[in-house]
């Protein structure tokens, strides 16, 4: 996409003491984009947030910035600024002066610095806090602070180190939707690392989910949820029952599989993955998309049915959880289902017979994950 | 009941505090007895210009070796802190021996290197650089020499571990916002390791004016420092009330030095 994208990442490697950290990412980020890298601890965001930054180098691979090569640049040169997860404020500064830091290096002219200053502090609503020390703040508001002072120079990229980690989980939903609207204002590109995956659907265009080294999704939040690649994703983004499924059939407009190598299933619509008969893969279905049945027999209908026994109705409020067990050989994977359907409230009883109803556009056919394991 | 800190200090601090002063404006007797008086004659001896100059002299010194100290300490405080990774422990335990070594025994191998006929001037005639042994013992340079020898672990510990709190992130943050490697030492590392610095300076500082064996056996008469003055007042003179009168003044001088700095530093602070 020339003209579009912002900023590569050509097949980016990295070890620390012999542990691969990052096994060849590739990335583009496109112009006032609003980019999460997602994953768990030890997945290699961070590592490629830091790399993109400057302060770490990669063993092989590029970045490129408006299509210059910067890999081997240090971080004060380039057009990139991160707000760290614990602030990083300097303690020897007030707040101003804080703010100020980058601009006084450029040597921009004092008034115009008390000008942005004053500006990027209006950004972030925290007008009159200037002569403050930074001691004298609360998380919310350092966390502001490092924001405006990563702004204030109006870098290309904003990078954001799980900036929001240390906040209390009210302030850290405020703060999704000012960052979101933040962003928007001023078309700034955001590349945001987190672990937490309601964090990255509530702020982002694009989310990138790492695992073991590897991107193993790319796309729209939507995408992501709705059409996850690898079981890994399924399960790390919203819960996903991941079941095993050895292929019977595979046949245009009609898909066999036999899940847990137990029940058989004939979807009524094709597969993308080339798999042949007696190929194993991994399917997920969403808790939410499966429906609990009290009735005797199946209705007729394309739905695919599955005869379980209730294992536990869980009341949570606003819904239901209830856990089912479709599977007579043990170890007998258990589904869960999630339902806001009064019924299940007023029938609060475990043990019987119920069937789980399945769309099979909500069965989603997994790849297998690029690292081998976890897929 | 007493708490055992209070008979701690008490013990240890205020009762021979209290001794030293009382015995500062007491008068010498006959065989260096002590005529239990109340006289401001011992200072206003001390104020005498041969006394003053030792004084002045002494504070020159020190101010010297802390000056050497700080700048020989500070890249090598860094060093440590930044770029000596794992071997940082073999560093610090290498700093720490000669703190280990009796102080006498410095001092010997310093005069058998230092000496006429040491190995220093020895080396010196041998290459055929000099053609007469160096007088180097017995001079200003021996003494602070010897002075920076003994206290630059008093500054290197407490630069290095100043320079071990700053968190990483700030370093980080400072290059993040277009600060090369020179502005973030200068606007960021530094200001931030200045606690450090400050106790480095007082730690080196005032060892150094209470010093008298370096100045005993690696300098001469011109050299005579206030710490050798004091002692020859205990030891040599039989001048306990005066002796006494020497080490208050230096000890006033000193807490009022130390107090002022600090209430300084905090005004600096609040003004920031």
């Amino acid at each position: 996409m020339p003209g579009e994208s912002l900023l590569e990442i050509e097949g980016i490697t990295k070890s620390f003491g012999g542990q691969t950290v990052l096994k060849g990412v590739s990335l583009s980020i496109k112009k006032a984009e609003f980019l999460t890298f997602l994953g768990p601890s030890g997945c290699g965001k961070t590592t490629t947030l830091r790399i993109i930054a400057g302060f770490e180098d990669p063993d092989s691979g590029r970045v490129l910035l408006e299509g210059k090569d910067v890999t081997d640049l240090p971080p004060y040169r380039r057009d990139v600024h991160t707000v760290f997860q614990h602030y990083a404020l300097f303690p020897h500064y007030n707040v101003f002066d804080n703010i100020a830091f980058g601009l006084r290096i450029r040597k921009v002219a004092e008034p115009e610095v008390t000008k942005r200053v004053n500006e990027a502090m209006s950004l972030v609503k925290l007008q009159g806090f200037e002569r403050r020390r930074t001691s004298q703040l609360s998380g919310g508001q350092m966390q502001r602070i490092a924001l405006a002072r990563a702004l204030v120079g109006r870098p290309s990229v904003l990078l954001l180190d799980e900036p929001l980690g240390a906040l209390d989980l009210k302030l850290r939903k405020e703060m999704q939707l000012e960052l979101k609207s933040i962003q928007r204002k001023l078309g700034i590109t955001f590349i945001y690392v987190t672990h937490d995956q309601e964090e990255a659907m509530t702020m982002s265009d694009r989310i990138a989910v790492f695992n073991q080294g590897n991107i193993e999704q790319l796309g729209e939040p939507r995408e992501i949820y709705e059409r996850p690649k690898t079981s890994f994703v399924a399960d790390f983004i919203g819960a996903a029952n991941v079941l095993s499924a050895r292929v019977i059939d595979n046949k245009k407009g009609e898909v066999k599989l036999r899940l847990e190598d137990e029940v058989e299933v004939t979807l009524p619509r094709s597969m993308e993955l080339a798999l042949g008969a007696g190929q194993l893969l991994k399917v997920a279905i969403r808790p939410e998309r499966i429906e609990v049945r009290y009735q005797d027999t199946p209705a007729n209908t394309d739905n695919v049915w599955l005869k379980a026994t209730m294992i536990d109705n869980v009341y949570l409020g606003n819904s239901s959880q209830i856990f089912l067990l479709p599977f007579q050989k043990p170890p007998g994977r258990v589904l869960m289902a999630v339902s806001m359907d009064a019924e299940h409230r007023e029938r609060r009883t475990a043990g019987g017979t119920v069937w789980a109803e399945i769309r099979p556009c909500d069965i989603l056919l997994l790849e297998p994950s690029p690292n081998g394991s976890n897929g | 009941m007493l708490a055992p800190a209070t008979i701690w200090l008490l013990a240890f601090l205020l009762l021979p505090v209290a001794s030293l002063l009382a015995m500062s404006l007491a008068k010498r007797g006959p065989y260096s007895s002590v005529i239990w008086t109340f006289t401001w004659e011992n200072f206003a001896r001390a104020l005498d210009h041969k006394y003053l100059t030792v004084l002045i002299r002494t504070m020159c010194y020190a101010s010297a070796t802390t000056g050497i100290c700080l700048v020989l300490g500070f890249p090598f405080a860094y060093f440590l802190s930044f770029y000596a990774g794992h071997r940082r422990e073999t560093f610090l335990i290498l700093l720490m021996i000669p703190f280990w070594t009796s102080c006498l025994v410095s001092i010997y191998s310093w005069i058998i290197i230092l000496g006429r006929a040491g190995l220093l001037n020895n080396f010196l005639l041998n290459l055929g650089v000099i053609s007469t042994p160096l007088g180097i013992l017995n001079t200003p340079f021996s003494v602070i020499l010897g002075l920076v020898y003994f206290y630059l672990p008093f500054m290197i510990l407490p630069l290095y571990s100043s320079l071990e709190k700053i968190p990483r992130s700030y370093i980080e943050a400072s290059y993040d916002l277009g600060a090369g490697t020179i502005q973030t030492f200068s606007k960021v590392t530094l200001p931030l390791a200045l606690p450090g610095v400050f106790a480095g300076c007082i730690l080196t500082f005032v060892p150094c004016i209470g010093d008298f064996l370096t100045a005993e056996f690696l300098g001469g008469p011109k050299t005579y420092l206030i710490g050798n003055l004091v002692q020859n007042q205990f030891l040599m003179a039989q001048d306990w009330p005066f002796g006494a009168a020497l080490t208050t003044i230096l000890l006033v001088s000193l807490i009022s030095g130390v107090y002022f700095y600090q209430k300084l530093e905090a005004a600096e602070l609040e003004r920031a």
